[in-house]
């Protein structure tokens, strides 16, 4: 059987699953059944099998959780933007996201949502107070110079 | 109250108006029962009545910035005279009351309040982590 590097592996993976999500609009069920054979790992669907190392399964299994967790965070940002909101609004320092568009929808939401501003009224509504910290100096006081003619 | 930034003076920090290694920054004590600085709302200078200002230090030196802790060598008001003083006032001094923009309030530190006896009054900043202060 012909080597194959995994990178190439990869790159087929990812044109073989683009194309699957393609075909998602169409209305027609595919199966993908994966499965291990010796120290390899096989992708079983209609069009072929691909076979790939474990370490190279391994990277893509990575890379596709990071990928699905961003989309995943895509899919519930209005969820997440709420739930950011309330922590801010209640003034709970803990950032559910770091996603820019859903961290700016969420401060809107804290400071005009009406549900919010209802059940956590400003009394209530601390907001996040700043992390700045001011130290503590010492000070230390010199005894007053005499004059020559006090002195004498 | 604690230590703390005024929020003019952080908004300062924010917006460019002050840049801690280059402008003067210098220090005065404040007699609160001539008048109590409010870190919400006092912005400048003249917002500190001048009959209770205590002090005057020299501008800061060795100015630090590594990591938005701020720090500066230890400094020194000579010949300190006047009531006894409450709390340490630091502010970017541009010469213009108006415009000399307030950035800490520091009540909390050894020696304060402190009654001036006419002798020099050395402000040793604090060594830990926070130095001056840390944005």
């Amino acid at each position: 059987m012909e080597e194959i590097s995994p990178w190439h592996l990869i790159a087929e993976l990812i044109r073989y699953l683009n194309f699957e999500s393609k075909m998602i609009i169409i209305p027609q069920i595919k199966t993908i059944t994966v499965n291990q054979e010796g120290s390899r790992v096989n992708i079983i669907h209609d069009k072929g099998i691909i076979e790939l190392p474990w370490d190279a399964a391994l990277e893509i299994a990575k890379a596709m959780i990071i990928q699905a967790r961003k989309a995943e965070e895509i899919a519930k940002a209005e969820a997440i933007a709420y739930d950011q909101a309330i922590l801010t609004r209640l003034g709970i320092p803990i950032g559910l996201t770091s996603h820019p568009i859903i961290l700016k929808e969420a401060k809107k939401e804290a400071a005009w949502n009406t549900n919010l501003r209802r059940y956590i009224p400003s009394g209530k509504a601390k907001g996040i107070k700043s992390q700045s910290v001011v130290g503590s100096p010492t000070l230390i006081m010199h005894p007053p110079v005499k004059n020559k003619k006090e002195e004498k | 109250m604690a230590n703390a930034l005024y929020d003019k003076g952080r908004e300062g920090f924010l917006d460019g108006s002050i840049d801690w290694d280059t402008d003067t920054i210098t220090m005065i004590g404040m007699d609160h029962t001539d008048d109590t600085p409010v870190v919400a709302t006092d912005d400048n200078l003249d917002d500190l009545l001048s009959a209770g200002r205590v002090g005057s230090w020299t501008p800061f030196a060795t100015k630090t910035v590594t990591s938005g802790v701020a720090d500066a060598a230890d400094i020194t008001a000579n010949t300190v005279s006047g009531d006894q003083f409450e709390s340490l006032n630091i502010y970017k001094n541009t010469g213009v009351e108006s415009t000399s923009r307030l950035i800490a309030y520091i009540d909390t530190a050894t020696g304060l309040p402190c009654t001036p006896n006419g002798g020099n009054i050395t402000v040793a900043f604090d060594s830990g982590a926070n130095k001056i202060f840390k944005l």
